[in-house]
């Protein structure tokens, strides 16, 4: 049967003919190529994943914050204020304007890019060791520091740096705090007898149009001239603290439903002429405990106009008080849903990580199993 | 010598007795001759790795592709003919009728078929190049006989009456 049945399937096949294709040979080379690209392309996507995926998870925030590319048109306070822990120290310290300042758990001098939201851990030069005050022009262009009585002021902009060596007046500067026109710097301290003392520092050299009054060094002056918003002095005031052109102190009440047993209010700057930013410490069994952010009405508005919003609630705990560059908090529109903080981590307008982690790791993804499908196909 | 020239020598010198198995794999002289050329196609594209056996590489690659390319046209084609029914000889001979019974089989049947009674192949042989097991393909083969008697009952003589 076999013979039979080998014979007949033999003279069957040999109706077959052959033609060879000259264009086998270059076929075949083009799908290696093409094979070998695709290859490469998932390889580098697989390797994008993983990358993307281990930024994600990971617990080192020089690497999260430093991350993202997204840049902010004009500049914004970013809705998480993190503390980044040690960073690689930029010696180009014309980093441009920030929004954010504060030494951070590793006492190092970091600055929040306003545009990008990037940390960055500035080298200045003649730090002291107890770091004292980090001040940040309400601009986000100057920030200043001092050494006992020596003080410095950096120009984000071009790395320039302006030296006002210690003198009778200010042998040591304690305070150091912004007008909200950005160039005049107010400092308190002790003059070389011990005596308290204060001045202020212009940095264009010109006089101001606006005079501060008397009491202007004891906290941030209006930019109206009006009002001086005060540090409280302990953290369970029913009340902000103001001080008018006369030396008056002006309480302005806190709301008692956000705060039950009072609160801390550490005055920032001013967002408009009658609106404070300022760090706020909610005890424990406030509605937001802890260190945070709030915008509210001074005292000189009306009780109807007044308003209290809380700009982000996610700031480090232990490094106190932030200095914000104010000008950068947006005036507001009048309604409860607009947002003050950009996150920069996600779109706009999102206050979790946002969708943006998520789509990119689907993109991969999606990039990933495309690829392996091309490969199959063609292998097939 | 060089790939290029290396491997057009193997497709001038092999490439007809692999149409012929690819005809009898298909059932169908257009798809014979894609199923070589596609086998060629990825002998050039690996020839680096199997140029030293690169026959064994196109046979094997044609059977699995063929039995590829029955499974998607298995979702794609449908059939009006009646598939268990026995043939009508359209020609007298035994040729016609072993063609026509041959393209009634399953592409796993007719494989095993030819790797046992075109190319000689043992079970075991059989086996290893379409990654079965030798009772699988015992089985098969004895199916597809029995299959080409139903199909074409002429056939008996040509495939024994018990085999």
């Amino acid at each position: 049967m076999s013979t039979d049945l080998r014979e007949e399937l033999d003279a069957l096949a040999r109706t077959q003919s052959f033609s060879p294709d000259p264009t086998t040979w270059d076929r075949g080379r083009r799908a290696r190529r093409r094979d070998r690209a695709l290859a490469a392309l998932a390889a580098v996507v697989v390797v994008a994943g993983l990358g993307g995926a281990a930024l994600l998870s990971t617990s080192d925030r020089q690497a999260r914050t430093a991350s993202t590319d997204e840049v902010v048109e004009g500049g914004a306070i970013p809705s998480r204020i993190e503390d980044p822990g040690e960073l690689d120290l930029e010696t180009d310290l014309a980093v441009g304007r920030a929004s954010v300042a504060f030494f951070s758990s590793a006492a190092q001098a970091v600055v929040i890019g306003a545009t990008d939201g990037r940390h960055r851990a500035l080298d200045l030069p003649d730090l002291s060791l107890d770091r004292g005050p980090l001040s940040l022009s309400p601009d986000g262009t100057l920030l200043a520091w001092r050494n006992g009585g020596r003080i410095h002021v950096l120009d984000l902009d071009d790395g320039t740096r302006a030296h006002y060596p210690s003198t009778r007046e200010h042998a040591d500067v304690s305070t150091l705090t912004w007008a909200p026109d950005s160039d005049r710097l107010l400092w308190n301290g002790t003059d070389d007898r011990g005596g308290k003392s204060g001045g202020v520092l212009t940095m264009s050299g010109q006089d101001s149009s606006s005079v501060l009054s008397p009491s202007a060094l004891r906290g941030i002056p209006s930019p109206t001239g009006q009002l001086v918003a005060v540090a409280s002095l302990r953290t369970d005031e029913d009340a902000a603290t103001f001080v008018d052109r006369r030396g008056r102190t002006v309480g302005r009440a806190l709301p008692a439903d956000l705060y039950p047993d009072g609160a801390g209010v550490t005055p920032l700057g001013w967002a408009g002429d009658h609106l404070v930013v300022a760090q706020a410490y909610g005890p424990p069994g406030s509605y937001v405990e802890g260190q945070h952010l709030v915008l509210f009405t001074s005292p000189d508005r009306p009780r109807s106009e007044w308003t209290f919003r809380i700009v982000t609630r996610d700031v480090p705990q232990d490094a106190v008080p932030l200095s914000i560059a104010v000008d950068l908090v947006p005036g507001l529109d009048g309604t409860s849903s607009q947002r003050l903080t950009h996150d920069f981590s996600g779109p706009s307008g999102s206050d979790g990580p946002g969708w943006l982690p998520y789509g990119l790791g689907a993109l991969l993804a999606l990039l990933a199993a495309l690829a392996f499908v091309r490969l199959r196909r063609h292998r097939a | 010598m060089t790939d290029r020239s290396g491997f057009d020598a193997f497709v001038h010198a092999r490439g007809p007795v692999l149409a012929r198995t690819a005809y009898l794999l298909t059932g169908d002289h257009h798809l014979a001759e894609d199923l070589v050329q596609a086998a060629l196609v990825q002998a050039a594209k690996h020839w680096e790795r199997i140029h030293t056996s690169p026959e064994a590489y196109v046979r094997r690659t044609m059977y699995h592709q063929n039995i590829s390319w029955w499974r998607r046209r298995r979702f794609t084609e449908t059939s009006l003919e009646a598939y268990d029914a026995p043939a009508a000889a359209v020609d007298p001979t035994v040729r016609l009728t072993l063609e026509q019974a041959l393209r009634r089989l399953t592409p796993r049947q007719r494989t095993v078929l030819v790797l046992r009674y075109f190319e000689d192949l043992t079970e075991v042989q059989t086996a290893a190049e379409l990654g079965i097991s030798s009772g699988a393909v015992k089985s098969m083969s004895r199916q597809a006989l029995q299959r080409l008697r139903v199909l074409a009952p002429e056939l008996a003589d040509l495939v024994g009456a018990d085999a």
